[in-house]
């Protein structure tokens, strides 16, 4: 056997079990979520209904509440998260000293090693409206208390007030990486020019830091578009579904309601907004930028 | 010559004075102070919730509705713990599972692959290419639009209420795939050409020549796939139904307090969440700084 030979048997051998363990739990999976769409199952046995979970799904109106739950959610997280995470990574930047740096990027990160689950109880609690601790520090400043997750109004930025307190540690480490690795050289030339402070942040830092934007963009939008854990443990979805997401109707149809047709064609809509909005990202920042 | 950043024209080759320089340095020193203490303050408010959680679940229960709540620890007590721990629930087996599960995944999953990302980085192999970006381009769907299909195959394949669902599905991982191969492509090939010639068989290569230099991903990789396992909710919770079979995460949806909260209930609550998010701290306090660099390698190369 010559030598080419010999490596290509060798890349199949290494490549092999990852290769089938992903083609049994992460593609064709992926395919049958587009498949699955079409088939009704009565007792283990699919049966092709065509369009009609896809009918059903886009004539129903709680989908529809979802996509818009969602879309706010994700609106409201991603753009929030990446604005606080750039704050907070470009001011950790400013300490010259390494050990204070990583000392503060491992204190942002450490919540959110902590479980969902976990963090979704003590918040329940933090909530709650007759002694939980904000209502508490509102009745201190004269502030009426706020049933905050009872109320359809404030249900929803509750729970994106929760995750942004959680949520921000992965985007911080990618930004402070980021800001520390941009040439050195422009920033001796912006000062030269007098720019230091607001001005260097705004115009040098920021711009140059796209790429990575871009990034911390996308992959939080993919995880906000998966909502679930807060919205399961501490509004179920309501009141009067203002907090149903399109992760919580697929979870609740498929396994509560056991209406597996429907909830693949709800869980087939959460991929193709998932990757739409992930292209509208990646075109806007294209077109942000000016390389 | 690097491109000039955009300044604007007010600030565009003009002498500063030195007057108007001082006082610039002033209004930077009060601005760097102000913002170093809202960066305190957010650092305050993301740790308060893990304190409040510890801090509630050494309370007793009428305590934990105290108006104005405790801010600080008066008579500790551990009767949540034993509470948590003597119920009748297996909540100590459920640990133990979680334990075992997250092990088992993060050890095989980072064998299978590392020697997927060195094939990836380091053989030339008809179809790799093609095979490589299908790896890829799954990184970018959201995991959850699996759920029910994959829930329907592990059905099938008669999978339900066994340790094999909760360990299978976690041990191909494209993310880590990729940073092992963006890893291993840096590695000098000099390095594997003496091997080779020194007698190394295709296996030794790897063990002993590979997988020693991409320690830091590998170690990142390690406490990345532990926490995420550990922390996995929602799969499990599909999945499993058995109660000795449960992780943590989903045993105590059962417990008193956790999804539906009656009035002594919190103290309870939080001692439950305190034991199940032990370990991945302590994980993260043992690995953090390649943590910090794993999650890096993937942003910046990626």
């Amino acid at each position: 056997m010559n030598y080419a030979k010999r490596e290509e048997m060798w890349g199949y051998i290494f490549v092999t079990p990852f290769l089938v363990l992903f083609l049994v739990f992460v593609l064709v999976p992926t395919i049958m979520s587009v498949v699955m769409a079409a088939l009704e199952w009565y007792d283990r046995k699919p049966v092709w209904v065509g369009m009609d979970n896809i009918d059903h799904v886009l004539n129903d109106k709680r989908f529809w509440q979802s996509v818009r739950n969602t879309l706010t959610y994700v609106g409201m997280f991603t753009f929030a998260a990446v604005a606080l995470a750039l704050a907070v990574a470009i001011r950790i930047t400013k300490f010259r000293n390494q050990g204070m740096r990583q000392g503060l990027q491992s204190a942002f990160y450490l919540p959110s090693v902590v479980s969902l689950v976990a963090v979704a109880v003590v918040w329940r609690y933090i909530f709650n409206n007759q002694f939980g601790l904000i209502n508490y520090l509102l009745s201190v400043v004269g502030i009426e208390p706020v049933n905050w997750l009872g109320n359809p109004q404030t249900a929803l930025p509750s729970l994106v007030f929760m995750d942004l307190v959680t949520g921000l540690g992965v985007g911080i480490i990618i930004f402070v990486a980021a800001v520390l690795g941009l040439p050195s050289e422009l920033f001796d030339a912006a000062h030269i020019d007098g720019a230091t402070g607001w001005l260097e942040t705004i115009y040098i830092t920021i711009p140059l830091l796209t790429p990575s934007i871009l990034y911390v963009a996308v992959t939080t939008t993919i995880v906000a578009m998966q909502l679930f854990v807060s919205v399961f443990f501490l509004t179920k979805g309501g009141p009067v579904g203002s907090t149903l997401t399109l992760a919580f109707l697929t979870y609740r149809y498929a396994f509560v309601f056991l209406k597996v047709g429907y909830a693949s064609a709800a869980g087939l809509a959460l991929l193709l907004l998932t990757l739409a909005l992930a292209v509208v990202l990646f075109r806007w920042f294209r077109s942000v930028v000016e390389y | 010559m690097l491109k000039q950043p955009t300044v604007p024209d007010e600030l565009v080759s003009r002498p500063i004075q030195t007057e108007k320089r001082s006082w610039r340095r002033l209004r930077e020193k009060i601005g760097g102070n102000i913002t170093l203490l809202l960066l305190l303050f957010w650092a305050l408010v993301s740790w308060f919730p893990l304190y409040w959680m510890v801090l509630t679940s050494f309370k007793k229960g009428q305590q934990a509705q105290a108006l104005p709540p405790g801010l600080w620890l008066k008579e500790p007590t551990l009767e949540s713990y034993q509470h948590v721990l003597s119920s009748t629930f297996p909540v100590l087996r459920w640990l133990a599972n979680s334990l075992f599960v997250s092990v088992t995944v993060t050890v095989l999953g980072l064998l299978l692959c590392a020697a997927a990302g060195y094939a990836f980085a380091r053989k030339r192999f008809r179809g790799r290419d093609i095979i490589f970006w299908m790896v890829l381009s799954t990184m970018m769907l959201p995991g959850f639009s699996r759920l029910i299909p994959a829930f329907m195959l592990t059905l099938l394949l008669n999978l339900h209420d066994t340790y094999w669902v909760m360990i299978l599905p976690g041990l191909a991982s494209p993310y880590a795939v990729f940073l092992i191969r963006q890893f291993m492509l840096t590695l000098p090939s000099e390095l594997f050409d003496q091997a080779r010639i020194d007698g190394a068989g295709e296996i030794r290569l790897w063990w002993q020549i590979a997988l020693p230099l991409t320690k830091p991903a590998l170690a990142a990789l390690g406490t990345f796939t532990f926490v995420a396992t550990w922390n996995d909710f929602v799969w499990p919770l599909a999945v499993i139904n058995d109660l000795k079979l449960m992780p943590i995460q989903v045993g105590v949806t059962l417990l008193r307090g956790m999804e539906r909260t009656g009035r002594n209930d919190y103290p309870i609550a939080m001692a439950s969440g305190v034991l199940m998010a032990v370990p991945p701290v302590i994980i993260f306090f043992l690995f953090q700084q390649y943590f910090i660099r794993g999650l890096t390698i993937g942003a910046l190369k990626g």
